[in-house]
């Protein structure tokens, strides 16, 4: 075993993994909803095997204490997700209308967006 | 041109989400707003750099972070330095609220990319926005 070449450190961001910015709770996130390293390594492809490793051995030693604070973080961003609705900077999708309208309605607002562009640039619009 | 700087913890999701968007569904729309992916090795940064050190390029360099939030809002996280130095002209940053269901459900997948192209079509207004939840 050689996760005793990897620390985790603490920077002032929560625990992470020593010479990369990914953290525990990034790790945590993935492994507290039942996902293997093969995944974990898919979304993230930058993170070694005995970087995962030396994150998994800090989890086993604090799991509970982990589990609380990914709550917090979820909790965190419905209070985050709410705020911006409040501030009328929530985008929300009109279910109710059908994704074939959505996209026409969206193109045209690119194609309007795109030609007054042009207009300060001064060149030709090409759409598919 | 749109250039979205793509933080460490979404690499595989945004891999994921710029196939997407060249996907014969996407494309057009894609073309439209000229989005570009900056990964971290494309603009100088390396993988540890702090988020203090990455918000900063972000506002310097005109690019939109696209990243999780899992971290504590400790002295260096990317949360203390939007409220210490964010104002009403800094680049707001795109936040995934579900990256696991990002990489699973293609559904969820189109929900992020329809709301990220209709955030994009007001870009300068979401200046001074803070965080902005996708989807």
């Amino acid at each position: 075993m050689n996760t005793n070449k990897v620390r985790i450190i603490d920077v002032g961001r929560g625990p992470q993994i020593e010479g990369h910015r990914i953290t525990v709770m990034d790790v945590f996130y993935y492994v507290h909803r039942d996902c293997d390293f093969e995944f974990i390594q898919t979304a993230m492809p930058s993170l070694k095997r005995e970087e995962y490793e030396a994150a998994m051995e800090y989890i086993r030693g604090h799991y509970e204490e982990l589990a609380e604070k990914d709550e917090q973080i979820e909790e965190r961003n419905r209070r985050g997700i709410e705020e911006q609705k409040a501030k009328g900077l929530y985008f929300e999708i009109d279910e109710s209308i059908p994704l074939e309208q959505r996209l026409a309605t969206l193109k045209q607002k690119l194609i309007a967006k795109r030609e007054a562009e042009q207009k300060v640039t001064g060149g030709d619009l090409v759409t598919h | 041109m749109i250039s979205l700087l793509i933080d460490v913890n979404l690499d595989g999701q945004a891999e994921r989400m710029h196939a997407r968007l060249q996907s014969e569904e996407w494309v057009e729309y894609f073309d439209l707003l000229d989005i570009h992916f900056l990964y971290f090795h494309d603009v100088g940064l390396d993988r540890d750099d702090p988020d203090s050190l990455v918000w900063q390029q972000c506002q310097e360099h005109g690019y939109w972070l696209f990243t999780a939030n899992r971290n504590q809002n400790d002295d260096d996280s990317l949360e203390s330095m939007m409220r210490r130095e964010g104002n009403e002209h800094s680049l707001p940053v795109f936040t995934v609220s579900d990256a696991k269901r990002m990489m699973r459900s293609t559904p969820y997948l189109d929900r992020i990319v329809e709301k990220l192209l209709n955030y994009l079509l007001t870009a300068e207004a979401l200046r001074g926005s803070g965080r902005l939840f996708l989807p």
